[in-house]
């Protein structure tokens, strides 16, 4: 076995020790996040780009980048695509500096569990119901991305590129 | 947008009538003046009364939007018609995906009312009337209507508004905890105020106008019937519907957007859809 010796042989457990660091800090800082209901992991960053898989509601995705609202994701069979940020839960962070405020912009009502801290807060501030603002996200949640491919194809509408 | 500002002592005096309803209606967002010309930076300088909101951000739009739907289904009741806010919510999202913000997920919802308006708070959050509906007569039409609202959020008008109209300075001596609740409170008092009552800067409506019809052109709606839509609101309040002077009104929208329409070369082209709209907007 070749022995690394002399003035090299810091260098190379410098080396080594860097390496390592960074590969448990790259694992420590894998994102993973939660869909808040079931979606589709989609092949474009738009609501009516095909599916590239069906996932269902709480189903742990790997965070591969971010661009703008959109999430380009890894699925547990493997799959690569986009989901919008308005389809997780707002306080999945594995790395465990997660809240329960907004992460990242994420519209916690969107997230499936209630409305914003915030808005809450407002809303209980000026006596107003919130009722007609959970009926509005509630059937709007109800609308799904598949609905929405059904309802565009219909009429032949939807942006160019997704028309069929 | 402020779509169209009702009279509400027009409506009092009478029945809602048709005449009632067509006057009880005045040109969009006629108004405000605009609250973005405000020079924060000079006013903080100043020793003004306001100071920037400077912890209002993007980050805060979603709760925003929140609070302005709450605000707009607190003074009018929203429909429960499932299946006409579903249809609205369709058409919406599909015009959505082709604005400039297609990771959004929009929220519809119909108002119960026979005034004719729309609004929308920042993230999204977009309501329109059953009394704007009613004026339509087909899927462009809506397009239209909800492309120009989904400009709005894609411009952050919302946001903007918020940060022209500043906050007070007494906010500046508070905890920092209780500064973040205090300043959106405020933010979304005045931001429910513009949207309710005051409405955006003409300038904030004509780049929403520009927007929303690039929006449901590239969506393959006929961007005409969305012109057709301020044509009819239009001759509805007559020639004479110009009541705040120095802001251009409706007129000068609706020369605007067919002058887009034209540029482009789009008249005419893409979808309409007459048939859907009559099948699922029955109000009665």
């Amino acid at each position: 076995m070749k022995r690394i010796s002399g003035a090299k042989a810091p260098r190379f457990r410098r080396g080594v020790l860097i390496a390592v660091v960074a590969g448990l800090t790259a694992i420590a800082t894998a994102e993973q996040v939660v869909v808040h209901q079931d979606v589709d992991v989609k092949s474009d960053k738009n609501p009516l780009a095909d599916p590239v898989e069906s996932v269902t509601a709480n189903t742990q995705l790997q965070v591969l980048s971010r661009d703008g609202g959109w999430v380009r994701v890894k699925t547990p069979d493997g799959k690569e695509g986009f989901v919008s940020q308005d389809d997780l839960a707002s306080n999945t962070d594995v790395t465990g500096l997660s809240g329960s405020g907004n992460v990242n912009g994420v519209s916690s009502a969107a997230a499936g569990r209630g409305l914003q801290d915030d808005t809450e807060h407002y809303a209980g501030q000026k006596h107003m119901s919130t009722e007609g603002v959970n009926l509005m996200i509630r059937w709007g949640n109800e609308v799904s991305a598949r609905d929405l491919r059904e309802f565009a194809k219909a009429g032949n509408v939807g942006l160019r590129k997704y028309r069929k | 947008m402020k779509l169209l500002t009702p009279r509400k002592t027009l409506l009092a005096a009478g029945s809602i009538t048709t005449a009632a309803l067509i006057l009880s209606v005045i040109p969009f967002n006629m108004g405000g003046c605009s609250a973005t010309n405000l020079d924060v930076a000079t006013l903080v300088q100043g020793g003004g009364k306001l100071v920037q909101t400077a912890s209002i951000t993007e980050k805060d739009e979603p709760s925003l939007g929140e609070a302005v739907a709450i605000q707009v289904t607190n003074r009018y009741p929203i429909s429960r018609d499932k299946a006409l806010t579903r249809y609205v919510t369709l058409v919406g999202r599909t015009v959505g995906a082709a604005s400039t913000m297609p990771n959004v997920k929009y929220y519809f919802a119909v108002l119960d009312t026979d005034q004719v308006n729309a609004f929308s708070g920042p993230h999204g959050y977009i309501m329109i009337t059953r009394g704007a509906l009613k004026m339509m007569h087909n899927e462009s039409e809506l397009a239209g209507v909800l492309g120009h609202e989904i400009g709005h959020v894609c411009k952050h008008h919302g946001l903007d508004a918020v940060h022209a109209a500043g906050t007070a300075e007494a906010f500046k001596t508070m905890a920092r905890s209780e500064q973040h609740a205090a300043v959106f409170t405020q933010g979304a008092d005045n931001l429910g105020d513009i949207i309710l009552n005051t409405g955006f800067s003409q300038p904030q409506e004509e780049q929403a106008d520009e927007q929303g019809v690039i929006f449901m052109t590239a969506a393959g709606y006929n961007p005409d019937g969305y012109l057709q839509f301020l044509q009819r609101i239009q001759s509805e309040q007559g020639s004479s519907g110009h009541p705040f002077g120095t802001h251009p009104g409706i007129k000068d929208r609706v020369k605007r957007v067919g002058n887009q329409i034209v540029r482009a070369g789009t008249s005419g082209k893409g979808a309409t859809l007459e048939d859907r709209f009559k099948a699922n907007v029955v109000l009665r």
